[in-house]
């Protein structure tokens, strides 16, 4: 087998025919917005567009994971505002960074785990699962702050939220890292590639020797740590927090993962696609922002984006079921 | 001591809830032998199959790979030599070929897409020649047609040095060339000292490649011996069973048939065809008479009787309904003509399990309307349902869930009763349920027939065809083969036309004995 072939083979792998048609409805906003608000492309703009991108690209990262295994958690914006409310009232109390961060980090991946373990042992259907624990989760942290405000961050988060590098922040080199660490994962370990497997067939999945419950602890456990590292980023650049922090996050960051080709039924997806997601929902909410477009508008916008995308991935998959059914089959 | 054998299966036995699915069996296969695993739909061979592959447990019972007892666990089982291509190939559809057929869980952490691809290459090239694989190993496997999937298990099974392969039904999917190639090379590996074990429906396929026979029956051994030990009749024999000495007294039966006097024919099927699936089908469903279809998995009987209820279309032919032709778009339009298909699946695809007995009862019936409870009337017929059929439930508001599997089955059939059904047609009615059950089933379809209604009942247990048939119709590849009145036909003649297609039997003898 010639190398360019191989290479041709691996790209037209890694490039599903789902990004491109993202990159396409990339390119048609980018030509709209810089018709309508043409002050989006600045340097600065777009420095706070990457900005506001960190934190839910890291934790759609996670997100990922938990449907390319056949999962749904809607209880990330729950663990998203307690890991944030932990950081930041440790960290008030005095504690130092070194304490406080791998608490939190800690705190994430034991929520995570919860999750995964109401999954898999007690064989809880996982949208149930997490929308019990994502109640209990914030009702748990709303008693504990008891509604209050936490106004003030430890200058150690402070320092991690204020831009530099050309008015890039933390954030974005974390989710860099979070990106080559997970595109590693995914492609190049035997869990990560358990993950597209178990997702898109349990059955087939044991009988090739898959465990029946590695696969689900690794993906939720996965969500809360990246939703933990996320949280750190979300206190700091928020600068205070409360009990009722991030809610309905969940649905943006699912809506992002579903808008970058991910099968909501698991076994599809692709880091690239989230990427897309993410920079697609994020500066269509930039763009609307800039243009003074009321919030309710935003919304429309964003369902309807996340529809036509998921649109767009469906159209061929229907198309090829159609043929096949037609066709008589060897 | 002699040097141990390949694999050795000592006394497994395995339950399923109350029921044995394997009873006390014991086994052997040696390097470079192919052996025939055979038997009916529900004789036990999955079951052996999904305990020697690790994904299910035995109960009881020892098994030695060379010697060596075989740890619990599907990875344990391929590392200790044990390939499987199952029926439903178990592959992934959403991953592309190299990674179905190379991609399997390695002791080690680490995973290479580029390794994976070159091994999936060296495996395509060692299996077959030119294979068409090779071109499209990142195509996606949902994008492949069947045969091609077929390939893509094979070469999955092939990819380790496996001592011992399993292949459950392999060539049931396969066009005659691709099923030789595929015969053809297991053959290959059995002479370099692999050994297969295949499960087969085609007693075709099963001559011309098997070492040995194993037949379970029930659970249980039925027949283990060489080709050159038994005939085809033995075979056959062991595959269905001995004949029971009550074939002398089924005339009776018969005679009360022609008390109802001219028969008159409600449902008339002629030249059906649908490609690959059944050809020039013609057929005639009388009033007040059970017709019994079987024939082989595989044969076509599923698929024509969906075609006489609209979810699958005949290509040509014609279907009529009391002299009136009609075309159904599906069991909606067939049930307005009083045409009624159940299915084998009962728990999917016929019943409502959560709700309550009574909704199950009445609901097929056009007098359910959505109100707060049941009117008087439909409780009434519910009722008079439960004491009809003899199901057997904790009142007529239990869930459907809690009853057992042949009262689940009466309640079916109840439902399509008080629909008055004129035509059922009842895909395995007795599948699953016990024998208590399945006298008491037959026992109200004959009833039911005598009111007038045609039955077309699809069983595969010769026992059953030949107990509850006033008529026989016999399926093999697409054909049919056989159709005449049960005291005309022996058992020999059943099963001749079962497994070869021909009606008439190689041995004489037989059909005389029936006759006196």
């Amino acid at each position: 087998m010639s190398s360019s072939s191989s290479v041709l083979g691996r790209l037209r792998l890694s490039f599903h025919r789902h990004e491109t048609k993202l990159a396409c409805l990339l390119f048609v906003l980018g030509i709209a917005i810089a018709a309508a608000a043409p002050r989006f492309f600045s340097s600065v703009n777009l420095a706070l567009l990457a900005r506001s991108m960190g934190v839910l690209l890291i934790v759609s990262v996670g997100m990922l994971n938990v449907i390319l295994a056949g999962g749904i958690d809607v209880s990330a914006g729950a663990i998203l505002a307690v890991v944030s409310v932990v950081l930041v009232r440790l960290g008030n109390h005095g504690l130092p960074a070194s304490v406080v961060l791998p608490l939190g980090l800690l705190a994430g991946a034991g929520l995570g785990a919860v999750n995964a373990a109401l999954i898999a042992e007690l064989q809880i259907p996982p949208i149930v699962a997490t929308l019990g624990t994502a109640g209990l989760f914030r009702g748990l942290l709303l008693e504990w702050t008891q509604g209050e405000w936490e106004s003030s961050i430890p200058p150690w988060l402070n320092s991690i939220g204020s831009p530099r590098w050309g008015g890039l922040d933390a954030s974005v080199l974390a989710a860099a890292l979070v990106m080559m660490a997970a595109a590693w994962i995914l492609h190049c370990t035997q869990i990560g590639r358990a993950l597209f497997r178990f997702g898109d067939s349990p059955l087939a999945a044991a009988r090739t020797g898959i465990s029946a419950r590695q696969p689900i602890y690794f993906a939720y456990v996965s969500l809360g740590l990246l939703t933990a590292i996320g949280a750190v980023f979300y206190a700091a650049q928020l600068g205070a927090v409360q009990g009722n922090a991030a809610n309905g996050y969940e649905l943006t960051v699912i809506a992002a993962v579903v808008l970058g080709g991910a099968d909501i039924l698991g076994g599809r997806g692709s880091l690239l696609g989230t990427f897309l997601g993410v920079l697609l929902l994020s500066s269509l909410q930039q763009a609307l922002v800039l243009l003074h477009v009321a919030a309710f508008w935003q919304n429309i916008a964003t369902g309807a984006i996340v529809l036509l995308g998921v649109i767009l991935s469906s159209a061929p998959l229907l198309h090829r079921k159609l043929l096949l059914q037609q066709s008589p089959s060897a | 001591m002699p040097p141990s054998a390949l694999l050795e299966i000592n006394g497994i036995w395995k339950y399923y809830g109350g029921t044995a699915a394997l009873r006390d069996v014991s086994a052997s296969l040696q390097r470079g032998e192919i052996l025939a695993l055979m038997g009916h739909n529900g004789a036990g061979k999955s079951t052996l199959v999904k305990i020697l592959a690790g994904s299910t447990r035995k109960d009881s019972g020892e098994i030695m790979v060379e010697g060596r007892s075989l740890p619990r666990g599907v990875r344990e089982a391929r590392e200790a030599g044990i390939a499987v291509i199952y029926q439903d190939l178990s592959l992934f559809p959403k991953l592309t070929v190299a990674e179905n057929i190379a991609g399997e869980p390695t002791g080690r952490w680490s995973y290479s897409l580029r390794a994976s691809k070159r091994a999936a290459a060296s495996t395509l090239q060692r299996v077959e020649t030119n294979s068409p694989l090779l071109a499209c190993l990142d195509r996606y496997v949902e994008e492949l047609p069947l045969a091609m999937r077929q390939r893509v298990a094979i070469a999955r099974a092939l990819i380790y040095d496996s001592r011992i392969l399993i292949l459950d039904e392999p060539t049931a999917a396969l066009s005659l060339q691709d099923a030789d190639h595929l015969l053809a090379y297991v053959r290959k590996l059995a002479r370099g000292g692999v050994g297969v074990i295949f499960v087969s429906h085609r007693l075709s396929d099963v001559r011309r490649i098997a070492d040995r026979y194993l037949i379970l029956r029930d659970g249980a051994v039925a027949l283990s011996a060489t080709p050159a030990e038994v005939g085809g009749n033995a075979l056959a024999r062991a595959m269905f069973g001995e004949p029971e000495e009550n074939d002398a007294n089924e005339p009776d039966r018969a005679a009360g048939l022609t008390r109802s006097n001219t028969p008159q024919d409600i449902l008339t099927v002629r030249n059906g065809t649908r490609r690959g699936e059944f050809n020039n089908i013609s057929l005639t469903l009388r009033a007040g008479e059970i017709a019994v279809l079987t024939g082989l998995t595989g044969s076509g009987r599923t698929e024509f009787a969906e075609s006489l209820v609209g979810l699958r279309r005949f290509e040509s032919g014609e279907l009529r309904i009391s002299g009136k032709p009609l075309s159904f778009s599906g069991p909606r339009s067939a049930m307005r003509h009083g045409l009624v298909y159940v299915p084998e699946d009962r728990l999917t695809s016929g019943l409502f399990v959560r709700r309550s007995t009574a909704e199950n009862l009445v609901g097929a019936t056009k007098h359910l309307r959505a109100r707060f409870s049941f009117s008087r009337k439909e409780t009434a017929r519910a009722d008079a349902g439960i004491s009809n059929f003899g199901i057997r439930c904790q009142g007529a508001e239990s869930p459907l869930e809690t009853l057992s599997g042949g009262n689940q089955q009466k309640v079916l059939l109840a439902r399509w009763h008080l629909a008055a059904a004129r035509v059922l047609i009842l895909d395995e009615p007795t599948a699953g349920v016990d024998v208590s059950a399945k006298s008491e089933i037959h026992k109200r379809l004959r009833e039911w027939a005598t009111t007038g209604a045609a039955l077309l009942v699809i069983s595969s247990e010769t026992d059953e065809v030949l107990d509850l048939a006033d008529r026989i119709l016999v399926f093999h590849a697409g054909s049919l083969v056989l159709d005449g009145p049960r005291k005309e036909i022996s058992r020999e003649q059943l099963m001749a036309a079962m497994l070869h297609g021909s009606a008439v039997a190689e041995h004489a003898p037989a059909q005389a004995r029936s006759e006196a």
